[in-house]
């Protein structure tokens, strides 16, 4: 199974940072305090979405048939994700 | 279950609604001639002596378009995306909980008892006491349709209101009061165009 990737603190919910980074060939680290990545910072199910809005060309009729949802549920989704990635991008800009 | 009922426009796809929403002008042709029952008004049903097929389609198609362009209006305002077909399947949806109010009129029940009220009402000429000793015999009915009425009423509402939400990503307090207001303002219009046309 593949461990989901913690992207907030389970103690106070604050964004988790990347402190270090290994290579697997040769044993280097990396330490420092690195921000996850944009797309990172999502939940797994919103890159699910996002993912499946790009294999769908963007097609949200396509989406919603694929997902058994309706056009207003999905459309609604992507709506919120599009305010989140907004607040988040405001939030590394300042 | 309770939230599949009540919402079902986040867990049912696009054609499934289409489906229920075809389902839901039938079933409303159908209560209406059968039970001869009157929906003149966006959030009205009446009973009535015999209602044609004529009157069944004017009246339905008054209320459903009336109550989808004002919440289209409302659902513009509050969010640009907001596509009048989502609009019209919600309406047609959250109307199937008037449709089971309609049973109440099986046989001519419901008529025949409102009828016998109004005829007691008409005949005792204000007179409170031999009113109120006649009227004990109509507790039953009206404890029973009263309650039956408001619980379709409040599943129609909450379905309506769900649906609203989910068409136009409802969130604000402001677009809630409007939803309100549409809904009091269609009710006012549609009431106008039955009594003028």
């Amino acid at each position: 199974m593949q461990p989901k990737l913690p992207i907030h603190c389970p103690s106070c919910s604050s964004p988790l940072l990347v402190t270090k980074l290994d290579c697997n060939k040769c044993a280097t680290s990396v330490s420092g305090n690195f921000m996850m990545p944009l797309l990172l910072q999502m939940t797994a199910d919103e890159q699910i979405f996002m993912l499946n809005f790009f294999i769908f060309s963007g097609s949200l009729k396509e989406m919603a048939v694929q997902m058994g949802n309706s056009y207003p549920t999905v459309r609604n989704k992507l709506d919120d994700l599009i305010l989140k990635i907004k607040t988040l991008q405001n939030q590394i800009a300042s | 279950m309770i939230k599949k009922i009540t919402n079902p426009f986040l867990y049912l796809s696009d054609k499934q609604l289409y489906i229920v929403a075809i389902a839901s002008i039938l079933a409303g042709m159908i209560v209406s001639i059968f039970l001869d029952l009157k929906f003149d008004g966006c959030l009205d049903l009446h009973f009535a002596a015999k209602v044609t097929l004529v009157e069944t389609l004017r009246n339905i198609a008054t209320s459903v378009l009336t109550l989808s362009v004002i919440l289209f209006i409302a659902g513009k305002v509050a969010n640009a995306k907001t596509r009048f077909l989502d609009i019209l399947i919600v309406v047609l949806v959250s109307r199937i909980a008037l449709y089971i109010i309609a049973f109440q009129n099986l046989g001519g029940y419901g008529y025949a008892k409102t009828s016998q009220m109004q005829a007691l009402l008409m005949h005792a000429k204000g007179n409170i006491s031999v009113v109120a000793a006649q009227l004990q015999d109509f507790f039953p009915f009206l404890i029973f349709t009263s309650i039956f009425s408001l619980l379709g009423l409040i599943l129609f509402l909450t379905v309506l209101y769900n649906g609203y939400k989910t068409a136009t990503n409802l969130k604000s307090n402001k677009h809630i009061f409007m939803f309100i207001a549409a809904v009091i303002a269609a009710e006012i219009i549609s009431k106008i165009i039955f009594n003028n046309f």
